[in-house]
């Protein structure tokens, strides 16, 4: 059963995610991304991390996607048109490099030895990501990681701030 | 598992689910009268006996009305979006824990739809979704009114949540769990020092339940915060092209959202289901905890439409003011009044 | 544990079904009487004037950035109410100083007038 769930979120993820990158409609393509998220974030429960699937939707979901949201409708970003031109060659050689690709790294994940997916390795019960070990560890052995991260953030708040308010300045 | 306790399991969150679109027509009911008792008239009061079937007659008028879809929206977002909205309401009540686990013919039954380790977060997630609906109404719509609206309104939900989840983070501290169950179990009883005041956050983060409850008001789109709608300049915002029951669906969230929004208030700040000195026994311990926490909520929910009639809307620079000029900073320094709180605690 | 979000996901179903039936029902009952007039889009009751779709306020895009900034900053403060309790003192501080550096940049951009409209 929760073999069935984990598949069918997957498969939503992978195929939500190429109608991300094929749909000619930005909203559309956003909505697409939202979708594909959602399905990850039914992935991490079933992995046993229902905490990093919380942050998932809500960072990634409530909080990125909505400022791509803003970004569309603030540059106004209509539907892409097909502009009729018909590329065969183009189109027969990135089909065929795709293949080509995909089985390269087939082969090379054999021949390494590496595990395919599929083939989950066993976990002991106390070594789940359960938040509050989570927690403990982020504010004691990467304690210099997180309060890193605050001066990426202060970074980004700056620059972000600066960028958007340069024609003001003028 | 037998099936009985799977039954168990699927009605426990599928009954709330039913029960929360049905109160909204009483509800609906109760905001009118109560707005024509603050404005001194007398409020709807001839549909049947004092008014009540006002309501069910509204909305079997929205059921029967023609569904516009004017021509130039985008038709398939412009369903999707009202429909969103209905989706995220309802679906936010199931990790609200709405009474005791009580025993009934020798099965435990936890009154909670879903009892998972991150409810808080699981809530927060899904009212995060909620954006979503008001966004691409505004956009799919196609109409200069729903785009300043849905616009607006996105800013003001995203600005206000910060505040909101920061003001909630000091219940979590406090509690030590994003679960709601243990959230409630955390305020039972009383005070050690003042034995005769419940354990309810209120007391200790009477700061952070201001943020936080104004913070509801604003993610519900409710007046003072109604700005998205604001139909003295934007007609109806986001919701302007919308009709019959596709502008009903809206409708429909917005009241099942200011009752989970109580729902939220009862249990992270007023203890949820429990009292001081209530210990539930059996299945009528279960209906004592549950009309206990639906009282709570109720108080709170009457606290919504009372507001509604009686404060003016805010301008909409006032509005982005307050949420992150006074209601940010005022969370993080709960945060922090708690964290000193909880060492005084644990040091004694 | 993940059998613990099973009536979650059952719920979501509901409630994706009950918001598509209440449309559902709707387009059963209601009347279909289409003119041209009446799929117009809305402009208070004249004619169209002009495109509705334009350009909005670059202060929506700072808004939101910013937004996002704050929201990586709760998922970190989150954990750390979490298992603030067993810790204390060095776990506040550690906080302290992780926000005070952010808190640099709000203050940066306030006083810049990023939450003045």
């Amino acid at each position: 059963m929760e073999r069935l769930i984990f598949d069918a979120a997957a498969l939503v993820a992978i195929v939500f995610a190429g109608l991300m990158v094929a749909g000619r409609d930005p909203i559309k393509s956003v909505l697409a991304l939202a979708v594909s998220f959602f399905a990850l974030a039914v992935t991490y429960v079933l992995l046993l991390a229902p905490f990093i699937a919380a942050l998932q939707i809500i960072v990634y979901a409530g909080a990125i996607l909505v400022l791509f949201l803003f970004l569309i409708m603030l540059l106004n970003v209509g539907p892409e048109r097909p502009d009729g031109v018909r590329r065969p060659v183009q189109t027969f050689l990135g089909s065929l490099s795709v293949v080509v690709f995909a089985g390269l790294l087939l082969g090379m994940l054999r021949a390494s030895g590496a595990r395919l997916p599929g083939q989950p390795e066993a976990v002991a019960a106390d070594a789940l990501p359960d938040p509050k070990a989570l927690g403990r560890l982020l504010f004691s052995d990467y304690l210099l990681h997180f309060e890193a991260v605050s001066v990426l953030l202060l970074a980004a708040l700056v620059g972000a701030f600066v960028l958007a308010r340069r024609e003001n300045a003028q | 598992m037998t099936l009985v306790d799977g039954a168990i399991v699927v009605l426990r969150v599928v009954v709330p689910a039913l029960i929360l679109p049905a109160l909204v027509i009483p509800l609906v009911w109760v905001e009118r009268r109560v707005a024509a008792f603050i404005q001194d008239r007398p409020g709807p009061n001839r549909v049947g006996p004092f008014g009540l079937l006002q309501s069910p007659a509204d909305i079997i008028k929205l059921f029967t009305k023609e569904d516009v879809v004017p021509a130039a929206t985008d038709k398939f977002l412009f369903l999707l979006a009202p429909s969103l909205a209905v989706f995220a309401a309802l679906s936010t009540f199931a990790v609200v824990p709405y009474g005791p686990t009580i025993r009934v013919a020798g099965k435990v039954i936890p009154m909670v739809g879903a009892d998972v380790s991150v409810g808080l977060l699981y809530v927060f997630a899904i009212t995060s979704l909620s954006v979503y609906a008001i966004v691409l109404a505004g956009w799919s719509s196609n109409d200069k009114f729903s785009l300043l609206g849905g616009i607006r309104s996105s800013a003001q939900i995203i600005s206000y949540e910060l505040a909101m989840t920061t003001a909630a983070a000091g219940v979590v501290l406090a509690a030590g769990s994003f679960r709601l169950t243990d959230i409630v179990a955390m305020q039972e009883g009383t005070f050690r020092l003042l034995p005769v005041v419940p354990r309810w956050n209120f007391f200790p983060q009477v700061i952070g339940f201001i943020v936080f409850f104004v913070s509801a008001f604003a993610e519900t789109n409710r007046l003072p915060f109604d700005l998205p709608e604001a139909e003295a300049e934007l007609v109806a915002g986001y919701h302007t092209e919308y009709s019959a029951m596709r502008f009903g669906s809206y409708f429909l969230a917005e009241y099942i959202n200011v009752i989970v929004a109580s729902a939220m208030t009862a249990t992270l700040y007023f203890g949820g289901w429990s009292l001081p000195g209530f210990h539930p026994e059996g299945w009528l311990g279960g209906l004592l905890g549950l009309l206990i926490f639906a009282a709570k909520t109720a108080f709170f929910v009457l606290v919504f439409i009372w507001v509604r009639w009686t404060l003016p809307r805010f301008r909409y620079d006032q509005l982005m003011r307050l949420g992150w000029k006074t209601l940010l900073p005022l969370s993080l320094a709960n945060l922090l009044w708690v964290a000193l709180l909880a060492i005084w605690r644990t040091s004694r | 544990m993940p059998e613990t979000f099973f009536p979650i996901l059952v719920l979501l179903g509901v409630a994706a079904i009950m918001a598509a039936t209440i449309l559902f029902l709707n387009a059963v009952l209601g009347p279909k009487l289409r003119t041209r007039k009446k799929l117009e889009t809305y402009e208070s009751g004249v004619p169209l004037l002009d495109a509705s779709r334009k350009r909005v306020s670059i202060q929506f895009f700072v808004i939101a950035m910013v937004f996002i900034l704050f929201d990586v900053e709760i998922a970190f403060v989150y954990p750390w109410a979490l298992v603030f309790k067993a810790a204390g003192w060095p776990l506040l501080l550690e906080m302290f100083v992780f926000l005070a550096i952010l808190i640099v940049g709000y203050a940066y951009i306030w006083k810049k007038g990023a939450f003045d409209w």
